[in-house]
């Protein structure tokens, strides 16, 4: 098994449910007008972590790229990898 | 229309046709009823041709593909069950021989072909069914849009969130749907 975790369509209903949740978080925390951080959204200690540290990268550059065209994936690998 | 040649739009042209004959009082008697469940059952695809978005729904992961053939793999295990249910005599959707069924459907095989109202009934009951799987109010409202033939980024916009969280959604919405048929 690669150390990406589980890939989507391997991962059981439940921890898609569990990714889902967390990234509904990340996103209301969006709506409400702040800016929050992705590593408080990310469990240490969870079977998913890096499926879900991909669902919020690209849920966060999405967002930035609204304002701030000139966000970069790159930046995220330095941060997070 | 591109769709015009598919199975999903002989759907929708179907549905079209129904809801003309409602609104001009034209529609047979004894129709009326059924035609009301009927038409409840498409209003949303009525809505969507009028935009025009139903390109999208030719692809077979689409929500409106997966709720079509949820219900014809009931309506064939239903007539496997019942061997000796009386079938009509024309050739329909919802109404397969022996040598079409399968589990999934062809939907290329439904070109020019109508749908009986008894099917359009079990879709409009399995839709309410699969709707009640869901969980929270948005992922009910991204599954109506998304059957309405909105694109990702449409919904996105209405609600509000990120098009790659629409995309997550609806993955989840296949999934739960997919576990669903696999319980029964």
């Amino acid at each position: 098994m690669s150390n990406s975790g589980p890939q989507p369509d391997e991962m059981s209903l439940q921890q898609e449910q569990q990714i889902d949740a967390i990234c509904g978080g990340f996103e209301a925390a969006w709506q409400a007008g702040t800016e929050p951080d992705i590593e408080t959204h990310l469990p240490e200690d969870s079977g998913v972590r890096l499926r879900l540290l991909s669902e919020l990268i690209q849920i966060d550059l999405e967002r930035r790229l609204s304002s701030e065209p000139t966000v970069r994936l790159e930046s995220y690998l330095a941060r997070f990898f | 229309m591109r769709t015009a040649n598919s199975g999903i739009g002989t759907l929708i042209n179907w549905s079209a046709s129904r809801f003309a004959h409602r609104r001009l009082g034209t529609a047979p008697r004894g129709l009326a009823d059924e035609e009301d469940v009927v038409l409840s059952a498409f209003d949303s695809f009525l809505r969507a041709v009028d935009r025009e978005r139903f390109s999208e729904l030719e692809d077979r992961s689409d929500l409106w593909q997966i709720l079509v053939m949820i219900t014809e793999r009931k309506a064939i295990s239903a007539r496997r069950k019942a061997p000796d249910a009386k079938r009509g005599g024309g050739k329909v959707v919802g109404e397969t021989t022996d040598s079409d069924s399968h589990d999934g459907i062809d939907l290329g095989q439904l070109v020019g072909l109508e749908p009986t109202p008894e099917f359009s009934l079990q879709v409009t009951e399995e839709f309410e069914r699969l709707m009640a799987l869901l969980a929270d109010d948005e992922l009910r409202e991204i599954a109506v849009a998304r059957l309405e033939g909105f694109t990702n980024e449409d919904i996105a916009q209405r609600l509000n969130v990120t098009s790659r969280t629409v995309e997550r959604r609806l993955n989840l919405i296949r999934r739960l749907w997919e576990q669903d048929q696999q319980d029964e």
